[in-house]
């Protein structure tokens, strides 16, 4: 829950990778994103963790595949003509959000981003970090990277999962 | 009560005379009394009986049948019907009717099961025979309704000595009635004893056992304890004896008063090992009581009496006497009756059959012998009326038979007649066959006289030549001036018969030239006719090559919509091509987006120094949207343009399949038109033929009235020649008449001396003339004979149809006659 967490650049702005799930549109720091490439084959695996959707093969390395909609609880994703797999790359760990669609890349100011609601945060969901409010459009969901990565984790180990699913 | 008695108060209710009333009465009166006679019987008999029980039977007995009879007479009685209106008459009646047959029924059952019978058969038997008096009676009074209606119709039929008879038959048949019921009480009454006698027998067992009771108590002996216990004889004297048995054996006097049988049955008890027990004789003279004292003794107590037996053997007398008497009466009466009833029918058969002899065997003086007299006096009317019709008939027959042979006479007269009239038709015929010769000889007496005339004329001739001569040149002349005159004759005949040569050729030439004329309007018909049906094949080709043109243009329109449908399905392709390039497109633009992300992703992670570069590369992004935006808008046009083009080909379709059926049509009506081409130019050619035909026609017309024209001439010209001819003729005419003139006056010379033979010509005229005369009047002579014959033909046929007349007539007569006799006959077959 602190921006400095976030790599904001002269202090005054941050970029932010856009895209869509569920008609909603989230975001996650630049920084954390390597790239992003067209949806394709998905390689289910065997006894793997009900969040690992499988591995693709991304130019010879394999990247498991999370589906961000059921990391947040929206269902699946929609395999759509304009659906993408976002390549993050944090502390050596590579892995893939299926999402319906990327938008585009913002750059705000960090005064802009406003902290979640403490009621939201309290009842125990907060993937969601961000919130920011734009004119005219749908507001942006900034999500927090660290709890995607331990919600992975999570789900990866059996028991745990069971305790994070009951929590 | 007055005498006059409603007979239309119920059917059956007979109007009877107030002596007859009294009779009935005594006789209503007597007919309870076979009731109280046997009920009177049973007192006497059963005088012993209890009182109570008597009464009973009294009631039981008589008063039903009594109740029975009472209610017939109020009901049924011929006395007083007129007090009774009809329908509560009906109803009395039924009530009478069910009271006679139930009531006595009912009452002698319930006494029977209470008092008085102790069987429900011995009940029954009382039932029928009480109902039995019962229906007897009333069967009385039926029978006596009955004879009463014989009576008044026999009184009807003979109205003179039915009052006199008197009823007996009624009294017969009470008698006939009472006498059974009388049995049947009778047969009650050797019931009742019967059961007395069971009762009897009853008290007298109960009196043996209650002295073998009283000796078993007793000591000693079974003759002493007999003694001890039967103090004296002299109650029921003769009756109780007791008997000693086995040790003992029987007493003599013991013996000598028990039966028998009674001994026998004792023993034979004994012997089947019973010590103690009853025996009743079937005779009903005793009854007993066998039993074994207390030292193993047996001896039996006996107790008899011939009282009932008595009592029994009198009711059966009783039942005999009836029997007898009613056998006597009954047997007597019913022989009567049927010996009457015999007698009448065999009158009414005879009567029936046609017999109406008198022969009066009536032996009864009842309604049945009064209608039997009836019947005779009815025969004997009968009879004498037939007497009186056979005679007619005789006389019918006498007077038939007399027309008869006066028919007879008639048919021979007329026949007669008609072969009189057949022999002078016959005599006729030969006198008129003669005169028919007679006349033949005239005629050749005739041609003689003629012969000879002729002589003489001849013999006149030779005596003449100048006059011949002078004949001669009279007839030379006449016979020149005769040819002259038939020439003139001929030659005009010529001119008449040219005439009307010419006449005829005149109206020859018309006649031809109306044909001519009626030959130039069918020529002109024909003309008109052809050039019609030129038009006809002009107009008809005309449309044809219409035709020819018309599906030439629907089948440059079917290859216009064919090269459309062809052009709209290239383009069709040629859209779906454009899909295609498209879908590149969007693909290539769909990647520049995702590049330009990638690469703003980057320029954002290079910092400050990627800040143009992600410039640069939005940019690129905002280009690819557009170009995706434009890709998606052409891709919904294609879309529309595909479905345009289908719709077009759809459409174009359906039009080349209309063009394909106006094609066809268009060839029917090409095919049709060509028909119709090919029958006009036949029916021109044939007018063509028509016109050519009457144009030939009209030229030989034309040429046979110009023929004509020359004949016409040609007679005309024969006209003027013959005229002159004539005048010619005239002159020549003229001088053969004064020829002839000049030849008269020689001939009238001559005449005077031929005048001569003339007169000895005329005589023998005379002569022949006389003999014309015999021969005309023997012509009229065979006429007349003719007509005689003619007559007598007629004659002869009315005489044969006279004849047949006649004969009809007879052969009526002859039928008539058989009429009579059968009439006869009929009336012969009843004997008197």
């Amino acid at each position: 829950m602190s921006s400095a967490a976030l790599h904001v650049h002269d202090g005054s702005t941050v970029n932010l990778a856009c895209f869509e799930v569920k008609e909603q549109i989230y975001a996650l720091e630049v920084a954390a994103v390597r790239e992003i490439v067209r949806i394709q084959e998905i390689t289910p695996l065997p006894n793997a963790p009900a969040l690992i959707e499988g591995v693709i093969d991304l130019r010879g390395a394999v990247v498991p595949v999370i589906d961000l909609a059921k990391l947040l609880g929206r269902g699946t994703a929609d395999a759509g003509m304009l659906a993408r797999i976002v390549v993050l790359e944090t502390d050596g760990l590579v892995l893939g959000l299926q999402v319906d669609a990327a938008t585009d890349v913002l750059t705000i100011d960090a005064a802009r981003l406003e902290d979640v609601p403490e009621l939201a945060a309290q009842a125990g969901y907060d993937a969601v970090r961000h919130v920011v409010r734009r004119a005219g459009e749908s507001p942006v969901m900034v999500l927090s990277l660290e709890t995607l990565i331990e919600s992975v984790y999570r789900s990866a180990l059996p028991s745990q999962a069971d305790q994070g699913e009951l929590r | 009560m007055s005498a006059p008695v409603n007979e239309d108060l119920a059917p059956g209710i007979l109007a009877v005379d107030p002596s007859e009333r009294r009779r009935n009465r005594i006789l209503d009166l007597l007919s309870p009394l076979p009731v109280a006679v046997v009920t009177a019987s049973g007192l006497a008999l059963l005088f012993s009986a209890d009182v109570v029980e008597l009464a009973l039977m009294v009631l039981g007995y008589a008063l039903p049948p009594a109740i029975g009879c009472l209610t017939v007479h109020r009901t049924l009685d011929l006395r007083r019907p007129h007090t009774i209106p009809g329908r509560v008459h009906r109803m009395v009646l039924t009530a009478g009717f069910a009271s006679i047959v139930l009531v006595p029924g009912l009452l002698s059952l319930v006494g029977s099961e209470g008092w008085l019978a102790p069987s429900v058969l011995r009940s029954l038997a009382l039932c029928a025979v009480v109902n039995a008096t019962a229906i007897a009676q009333v069967c009385f009074y039926r029978a006596r309704r009955r004879l009463g209606r014989m009576r008044r119709e026999a009184a009807s039929d003979s109205s003179s000595s039915g009052d006199e008879r008197r009823p007996r038959m009624a009294s017969r048949l009470q008698l006939a009635i009472v006498l059974p019921a009388a049995m049947g009480m009778l047969v009650v009454l050797d019931v009742v004893g019967h059961l007395a006698l069971r009762d009897v027998g009853s008290e007298r067992l109960a009196l043996a056992e209650a002295v073998a009771e009283a000796m078993g108590r007793a000591e000693g002996s079974v003759t002493e304890r007999a003694e001890a216990v039967l103090p004296s004889e002299a109650f029921l004297p003769g009756v109780v004896v007791a008997l000693p048995l086995a040790a003992e054996g029987l007493g003599e006097a013991a013996v000598d008063r028990v039966p028998a049988a009674f001994v026998h049955a004792v023993d034979a008890a004994l012997a089947g090992g019973e010590t103690t027990g009853e025996i009743r004789l079937r005779d009903g003279s005793g009854v007993g009581r066998f039993a074994t004292d207390a030292e193993g003794r047996a001896f039996a107590v006996f107790v008899g009496g011939d009282h009932p037996t008595s009592a029994m053997a009198s009711g059966i007398w009783l039942v005999l006497v009836a029997g007898v008497l009613f056998l006597l009466f009954g047997g007597r009466v019913g022989a009567d009756l049927d010996r009457s009833i015999d007698n009448v029918r065999a009158h009414a058969d005879r009567l029936a059959s046609g017999d109406l002899r008198s022969e009066s065997v009536s032996v009864m003086d009842d309604e049945l012998g009064a209608l039997e007299a009836a019947l005779v006096r009815a025969g004997e009317n009968f009879r004498s009326t037939l007497g009186a019709a056979r005679s007619a008939a005789e006389s019918v027959e006498a007077i038939i038979a007399e027309l008869d042979a006066a028919v007879g006479g008639i048919v021979e007269a007329s026949s007669a007649q008609a072969h009189q009239v057949d022999e002078v038709h016959a005599l006729v015929r030969s006198i008129s066959e003669r005169v028919g010769e007679a006349r033949g000889s005239a005629s050749n007496l005739t041609t003689a006289i003629d012969a000879s005339s002729n002589s003489v004329l001849e013999l006149g001739a030779g005596g003449d030549e100048l006059n011949e001569t002078a004949s001669v040149l009279t007839a030379k002349v006449d016979a020149v001036s005769d040819s002259l005159e038939q020439m003139v004759r001929s030659v005009k005949e010529v001119g008449a018969t040219t005439d009307r040569l010419a006449d005829a050729s005149e109206e020859t030439s018309s006649s031809m030239e109306e044909m001519a004329s009626a030959m130039r309007a069918v020529d002109t018909a024909a003309e008109t006719t052809a050039s019609l049906s030129r038009d006809v094949v002009e107009k008809a080709e005309l449309g044809q090559a219409k035709v020819v043109q018309t599906i030439a243009g629907m089948e440059a329109i079917r290859d216009a919509t064919d090269a459309a449908e062809r052009v709209i399905r290239g383009l069709g392709a040629r859209t779906n091509e454009i899909g295609g390039i498209l879908d590149v497109i969007e693909d290539v633009a769909d990647e520049t987006n995702l590049l330009a992300l990638n690469a703003a992703i980057i320029a954002a992670q290079a910092g400050e120094q990627g800040k143009a570069f992600s410039v640069v590369a939005d940019e690129i992004k905002e280009l690819a949207d557009r170009v995706l935006a434009s890709t998606k808008e052409i891709g919904g046009l294609i879309r529309a343009v595909q479905e345009e083009s289908e719709n077009a080909i759809g459409a174009i379709e359906a039009g080349s399949a209309s063009v394909m059926g106006g094609v066809d049509l268009s060839a029917e009506a090409g095919k049709t038109l060509e028909e119709i081409t090919e029958a006009s130019r036949e029916a021109g050619n044939r007018i063509s033929e028509i016109v050519n035909s009457v144009r030939e026609q009209t030229r030989a017309a034309s040429h046979v009235v110009a023929l004509m024209e020359k004949v016409r001439e040609s007679a005309d010209q024969i006209g003027e020649a013959s005229n002159e001819q004539d005048r010619g003729n005239e002159i020549v005419y003229r001088s053969a008449l004064t020829m002839r003139e000049v030849a008269q006056q020689v001939r009238r010379t001559t005449e005077d001396q031929a005048a001569g033979f003339g007169r000895i010509r005329e005589n023998v005229r005379g002569v022949r003339g006389g003999v014309e005369q015999i021969t005309g009047s023997l012509g009229d002579q065979a006429e007349a004979c003719e007509r005689v014959t003619a007559v007598l033909d007629g004659v002869a046929d009315g005489s044969r149809s006279n004849e047949e007349a006649a004969r009809r007539v007879s052969e009526a007569m002859q039928a008539l006659v058989d009429r009579a006799h059968e009439l006869r006959g009929n009336v012969e077959r009843f004997r008197c």
